[in-house]
């Protein structure tokens, strides 16, 4: 199963690598990354592959601390939807 | 007539980083930290002298770790410990680890080489910060000095809220030594927890009132948050049957009649069949770990998941849960609104509890550990602490030992870290210096931080060790046993040294226990010797752990007994 996703990240040390580990460690391939500094925040667009449940790995890298906000880009399930929300950070913006 | 002396003005030595992070611990109310020094540290050990801050010098750092792990289990609150960088920091490592699994609220704190020489292989530089990645909860590599009280206020947050966990904080040379202005800073709020979801409840609620077979299988979590009477007010109400993980036990006391035992890979009978005869599981802070399922596909087969806990990246990682309620158990077990078990179904889970096979001594005199840890249990006052190591007597204590509270049986439970059992003990100890602390052991695991004795002795810690010695590697030989055809490798420990006179020389008091017989006298003896004591126990180099559910088979087809063909 192909998938992508979109994350937004603290600017700190480490944010990219810690989120790039976790998906590898978790079970899945990285196909492709794109990153790019804005104001304030580190955007970072993974294509992965794999065949555990990817909304489980969103609510898993939603828990990361560098982490503010996750976007599945298909339609997660409304449990998962429900729980994109970053302790920490900012509410997380979920693609309906 | 004495001349008063002369008052010398000195001017106020500096205010540095390395004194204001041991301010901001201050504020958050650390009072020890476990540690070792080293170059890189040092500017923080200057800051130590004469800092309210009591630092207890261990002698290996990977004990730091693990003793500030068993104080945090034991206290709730957050262990500190404190390497340097280089050996001092990968020497952490294994504590640190050990905490993610069990999500115990550690902090880490290393010396680094200064800021200048990083990344140019200094003398004692490693990547600590990268080599902790994947085992952190979240770190921080400090580089300007004027944020690291900031740093430690938040780093402490992260480590206790929500579903807890080791953090690090790794701090260069240069950045510690830094003037800085106190900053004064206080411990910041945790974030709120997820509010219950009405919808989730009202399914839950649905769920529990249909099942006719329910099942409360619980963990650590219930310890996490501080859901131990919430638990046991649902169970009293309900009579609904009980489960628990290994780091669960005492959630429920075991002599509670709802309380069916261990479940898993060598949990009860009772337990691990009430489980698969269930129609519906209520999952209340585990984790659907593979010692507990067996295998994964056959685990619960007819049963829908009601899955209670803190952290969503749980829900649904392993077994799929119907119902999902993320947020404080405490206040999730209430809302439950659950009805009391059917009678046809508590009758049942009676049947399997009064059927549980009780082990029995073999014939002869040598020393039968599940009966003398059921001895040691009544023996020891009821708010012991019992800390263990990793492996058969690991497995002995949780089957064999009267369990009251959770954090009465500290044990490593996700990472299995053999030498975790003497660190623990003596960072519970530190933390309640007149409770009684015993640390049962095994010849494996105690040599792997035999070091910390002199910690005992140095501090006078009245730690109490229980060293059941099968002059092997007896977890590894029982597998070999069963399940290698009886090919030994390298498990044999008979060339031990003689642990009773090795404690003697650390200056411990110390027993050996040979003989069945003898047991109840030597007990005694040992449970009211002064200061830190050992009992030596030669136990039979046979004995294994049942039962046992052998490795990727459903939890139903455990074995009691060695069987006749033991081929895997």
């Amino acid at each position: 199963m192909h998938h992508r996703l979109s994350l937004r990240l603290r600017p700190a040390e480490g944010a990219v690598l810690r989120v790039l580990g976790s998906i590898e460690r978790r079970g899945f391939a990285i196909e492709g990354i794109e990153s790019r500094r804005e104001n304030g925040w580190i955007g970072l667009a993974v294509a992965l592959s794999g065949e555990r449940s990817v909304e489980v790995l969103a609510r898993q890298l939603a828990r990361l601390y560098d982490v503010l906000a996750v976007e599945i880009e298909a339609a997660p399930d409304a449990y998962t939807a429900a729980c994109l929300q970053q302790s920490f950070g900012e509410p997380a913006a979920v693609r309906p | 007539m004495v001349a008063e002396p002369a008052v010398i003005e000195r001017p106020a030595p500096p205010y540095r980083a390395a004194e204001a992070l041991l301010d901001a611990l201050a504020a958050e109310g650390v009072e020890l930290v476990f540690g070792y020094p080293g170059g890189a540290i040092m500017p923080v050990y200057d800051a130590l002298v004469g800092h309210r801050i009591r630092h207890v010098l261990v002698r290996h750092e990977q004990a730091a770790a693990l003793a500030a792990n068993g104080y945090a289990r034991r206290t709730g609150r957050i262990g500190v410990c404190l390497a340097t960088s280089g050996p001092g920091a990968t020497n952490l490592l294994t504590g640190i680890a050990d905490a993610f699994l069990d999500s115990v609220p550690l902090l880490a704190i290393t010396g680094q080489v200064a800021t200048a020489l990083m990344g140019t292989d200094a003398f004692q530089e490693v990547d600590t910060f990268g080599i902790t990645l994947p085992v952190v909860k979240h770190s921080f590599l400090v580089r300007r000095p004027g944020e690291l009280a900031a740093v430690v206020h938040e780093a402490c947050r992260i480590a206790r809220s929500g579903r807890p966990g080791p953090v690090l904080i790794d701090l260069p040379k240069d950045v510690a030594a830094s003037v800085v202005t106190p900053a004064g800073t206080g411990p910041l709020p945790d974030p709120p927890p997820p509010a219950p979801d009405p919808s989730a409840l009202a399914r839950a609620r649905r769920l529990l009132a249909r099942a006719e077979r329910p099942v409360l299988y619980t963990g650590y979590g219930v310890a996490l948050a501080g859901a131990e009477g919430a638990l046991r007010a649902l169970v009293a109400a309900t009579g609904i049957p009980v489960v628990s993980t290994l780091k669960g036990l005492g959630g429920i006391p075991s002599d509670d009649p709802a309380f069916l035992g261990m479940l898993g890979m060598h949990g009860s009978r009772a337990a691990n069949l009430a489980v698969q005869e269930c129609d519906l599981l209520i999952c209340v802070g585990a984790r659907f770990d593979d010692r507990a399922t067996g295998r994964l596909d056959a685990f619960a087969p007819r049963a829908k998941v009601i899955h209670l806990d803190r952290d969503p990246g749980e829900i649904s990682k392993l077994r799929y849960a119907e119902v999902a309620l993320c947020g404080e158990l405490a206040r999730l077990l209430p809302a439950l609104g659950a009805r009391p078990a059917p009678p046809a179904w508590r009758r049942r889970v009676a049947e399997l509890r009064a059927a549980e096979p009780q082990p029995l001594a073999p014939p002869g005199s040598a020393v039968h550990a599940p009966s003398l840890l059921r001895r040691l249990s009544e023996l020891l006052p009821a708010d012991a602490v019992i800390t263990c190591d990793v492996g058969q007597h690991q497995m002995w204590v949780a089957q064999h030992c009267l369990h009251r509270s959770i954090r009465q049986h500290l044990t490593s439970g996700g990472l299995g870290t053999m030498g975790f059992g003497l660190p623990a003990a003596i960072g519970a100890q530190l933390a309640e210096p007149s409770r009684t602390v015993v640390c049962v052991t095994g010849d494996g695991s105690f040599m792997m931080n035999v070091q910390e004795l002199a910690t005992l002795r140095r501090y006078g810690l009245p730690v109490r060790i229980l060293l059941l010695d099968n002059a092997a590697l007896g977890m590894v030989r029982q597998w070999q046993e069963l399940f290698h055809r009886e090919r030994y490798s390298e498990i044999d420990l008979s060339d031990n040294p003689d642990f009773a006179a090795l404690a003697r020389v650390f200056g411990l008091w110390a027993a050996t226990l040979a003989r069945r017989e003898e047991a109840e006298e030597r007990l005694r003896a040992w449970l009211e010797a002064p200061g830190p004591a050992l009992l030596h126990v030669p136990i039979d180099p046979r004995a294994n752990v049942w039962p046992l559910v052998p490795p990727n088979r459903p939890n139903h087809e455990q074995l009691l007994e060695k069987p006749p063909c033991t081929t895997a």
